[in-house]
């Protein structure tokens, strides 16, 4: 499948879905160990996104940028301003014609935007422990065409959220709690898996 | 003059701030001051409502100081930065200063005409004189102002007092505000005292604290004064007649509140 408009929308709705159907879950492993708002938030957010009309924008660049944008202003929390730098950085490298290799670029463009904006590293246990290996596995696979590549992306990705349920949190909220925060899931790799999952679901 | 945005997760938070904030200016020279507050209605931070109240004032001012609460009001404030133009996120900058105490801090010395590094820096220090206050500092606060030349330990005490006595003005009062020398008349002094071609230091001659410099709000916090400590001014340069006419304005609303409280 070409990485289009009609992909594209088809990969924020499908995390959109996925986001409203765990909000509960969203915001339950958020009160562990935050604030208690991850998936209300997100929830809101993605459903301004899914309002959009992806006919309204002339590329699937333009259309992800204002997805990003919409995040940032309904979001709220610090989801906001993260979910949203990933996607304007994956919108500002998305590849025009559709290829594997490009795609891993647009993707590592919006994770260096993530560690710029939250100036968080592998292990802080937070959205990067689960997106950073993701795009290793994508890269490793990324010869065999898009379709295996974010397989493999989406599989390593949820090995990465599950990996930083022993994990100390040193940023965000749950830092607060230092050692308490080891044993509980972190909400946003948690969230990003989703977003990954979708993204295995509908561009390949 | 520099402008102000206060960034908050809820809006009448960032409202009562700044309500609290712009009375501690003198009259007519309060900055510019944007809000960017809450989500829908909620409590929440938007970078890109951030972005535009930075636009706002920083076209109508030589450049923006940002006072945030809390978490994601960082976040979004640094996202803001990227989606302005960037000679305007050039003169802008993001304060680590608590609120309350780094915004009217902010509001006195912006209102002085101080460039953004010296109202960044008083904001910063904002903590200082809370600090002091509940003698958790030894040692006074020294200013920040970069601009001031108030001496800063005993030494340079015995030059200005040569300095003195070389024909520059004096100045004393007895404060009579029951409260003291409180946050509001203080800013209102500094305030006034901002912009002027002299250079004025302030003693608590009653408890010895001092020189400081009336440049700084949050020196002159740090001096302490109740109502009937004397305060003594040391005023030089080409304005120090203008500069005592303000102080003596300082004295008669001062005298006033003495006789209201």
């Amino acid at each position: 499948m070409a990485l289009d408009l009609t992909a594209v929308n088809q990969w924020m709705s499908a995390f959109a879905a996925d986001v409203h159907e765990n909000a509960d879950l969203l915001t339950d492993l958020d009160r562990q160990i935050g604030d208690a708002d991850h998936g209300s938030n997100m929830d809101r957010g993605m459903a301004a996104v899914v309002a959009l009309d992806p006919g309204s924008f002339d590329s699937p660049a333009a259309y992800l940028k204002k997805a990003g944008m919409t995040l940032v202003s309904t979001v709220g929390g610090a989801s906001g301003p993260l979910y949203g730098t990933f996607l304007l950085r994956v919108a500002g490298g998305w590849p025009s014609d559709g290829d594997a290799a490009g795609l891993g670029s647009a993707l590592r463009a919006g994770l260096d935007g993530l560690l710029q904006r939250g100036r968080a590293a592998v292990g802080d246990k937070t959205m990067i422990d689960a997106l950073s290996p993701a795009l290793d596995a994508y890269d490793a696979h990324a010869g065999e065409g898009i379709g295996p590549a974010l397989t493999a992306a989406a599989e390593a990705c949820a090995a990465g959220r599950d990996a930083t349920i022993p994990l100390v949190a040193k940023k965000g909220r749950a830092s607060y709690l230092g050692e308490r925060s080891a044993g509980h899931q972190d909400p946003g790799a948690t969230s990003m898996t989703m977003l990954i999952e979708a993204a295995a679901r509908t561009l390949s | 003059m520099i402008g102000i945005v206060v960034v908050s997760h809820s809006m009448p938070l960032a409202e009562a701030a700044v309500a609290l904030a712009e009375p501690m200016a003198a009259a007519g020279v309060t900055p510019p001051i944007a809000v960017a507050a809450g989500v829908d209605g909620g409590f929440g931070t938007d970078a890109t409502a951030i972005s535009e109240a930075i636009s706002l004032t920083a076209e109508v001012t030589d450049g923006v100081l940002i006072l945030v609460d809390l978490g994601s009001a960082i976040l979004s404030s640094e996202m803001a930065l990227e989606l302005v133009d960037p000679d305007l996120a050039a003169r802008t900058r993001i304060s680590p200063a608590p609120l309350v105490e780094g915004l009217v801090a902010a509001v006195v010395t912006a209102s002085t005409g101080a460039d953004l590094a010296t109202c960044a820096a008083e904001a910063e220090g904002a903590l200082s004189a809370k600090r002091s206050q509940l003698g958790l500092d030894d040692d006074p606060v020294t200013s920040t102002a970069p601009e001031t030349t108030a001496p800063q330990d005993s030494a340079a005490t015995a030059d200005s007092a040569d300095a003195a006595a070389s024909g520059d003005l004096s100045f004393d009062v007895v404060i009579a505000d029951p409260h003291g020398l409180h946050a509001r008349p203080a800013g209102a002094l500094v305030s006034s005292l901002g912009g002027l071609n002299a250079t004025v230091t302030l003693t608590n001659t009653t408890t010895g604290k001092g020189p400081v410099s009336a440049a700084s709000l949050l020196t002159v916090m740090t001096l302490g004064v109740k109502q009937g400590d004397t305060l003594h001014a040391d005023i030089t340069g080409p304005e120090a007649a203008t500069a005592l006419e303000r102080l003596e304005s300082f004295a008669s609303a001062d005298a006033a509140a003495g006789q209201a409280g």
